[in-house]
């Protein structure tokens, strides 16, 4: 049986604005499966920032946009859901929770043949809701064989 | 180390939002692979659809495509209507709720696997959501790892 192997690969992004903010991160993503040199498997990429997420998306100023919206729906920036706009129970006020939890903070990409399986327009995308414009972490964690 | 990919191939009959239950379908990509203890992970490689798990029945089905109504509603314009018409011509898509409930329940899930089935709990279904406005055929990947 071979061995398996697991490689872990962190990236950091710094956005430039204090609004949400969307990165695509699929080419640091082929990059690391590149390097690992492993032939299949799978590649969890993963942000350990509590007001982050990972998901994927046709990345286009259009979806870019019309996600943007969705946000706003799921709460709104003046609504009083828990500590949206409100320091009181937060430590940072940026009150982006039930986005997170709700998009989640991790996805899992298989590759073949070193090469990630994602549609042709898919795109790994990091959805950053910081209210500052903390670096954020990406961490690619490549297992197989 | 194992790694054994399936592909399982999907079509819904409606132009619309469609909820399938595709737990057989990676159960029996699981018993085929051998593996007996390890991990599956079911992909979708595409942006207007997701995997998820949900107890599939009639009811949740409604209240769900409910739930998804209230943050990407189906009479809304979207912006992607016309960066798609502008992108790739002719009257470019009209799916844009579909992108984003896509990009909101994401591509992929990983379920542990014990004694070469994978640990669901009895009702709990993997469930292949086609967003998209016309019918196709869908792509799911199983890969599985030991």
């Amino acid at each position: 049986m071979i061995r398996m192997k697991i490689k872990t690969v962190v990236l950091h992004y710094t956005k430039p604005t204090t609004e949400v903010f969307l990165t695509d991160v699929t080419r640091q993503l082929e990059h690391s499966i590149v390097d690992s040199k492993m032939g299949d498997g799978i590649a969890i990429v993963h942000t350990d920032c509590p007001n982050a997420c990972i998901t994927t998306m046709e990345y286009e100023p259009g979806t870019v946009h019309d996600l943007q919206e969705a946000f706003k729906k799921l709460n709104p920036p003046n609504g009083h859901n828990g500590h949206q706009g409100n320091n009181s129970n937060s430590t940072n006020g940026n009150g982006h929770d039930v986005r997170t939890t709700l998009i989640g903070t991790s996805i899992t990409v298989p590759f073949k043949d070193n090469r990630e399986m994602l549609g042709k327009w898919q795109k790994a995308v990091l959805v950053d809701f910081d209210t500052s414009t903390s670096e954020k972490r990406v961490i690619v964690q490549i297992m197989g064989e | 180390m194992t790694v054994r990919t399936a592909e399982l191939y999907f079509e819904k009959p409606v132009e619309d939002i469609y909820i399938t239950n595709i737990t057989p379908n990676v159960q029996k990509s699981v018993q085929e692979s051998r593996v007996r203890n390890g991990i599956a992970t079911i992909f979708v490689g595409c942006s207007t659809a997701s995997i998820s798990t949900m107890r599939h029945n009639d009811e949740n089905v409604k209240e769900l495509k409910a739930a998804l109504e209230t943050f990407s509603p189906s009479n809304s314009d979207y912006l992607h209507h016309k960066t798609s018409a502008d992108m790739y011509g002719v009257g470019g898509d009209h799916n844009g709720k579909s992108h984003v409930r896509s990009a909101m329940l994401g591509p992929s899930i990983t379920v542990p696997l014990k004694d070469s089935k994978l640990m669901l709990d009895q009702g709990q279904d993997i469930v292949l959501l086609d967003f998209d406005i016309v019918k196709r055929e869908r792509k799911v990947i199983v890969q599985i790892m030991v």
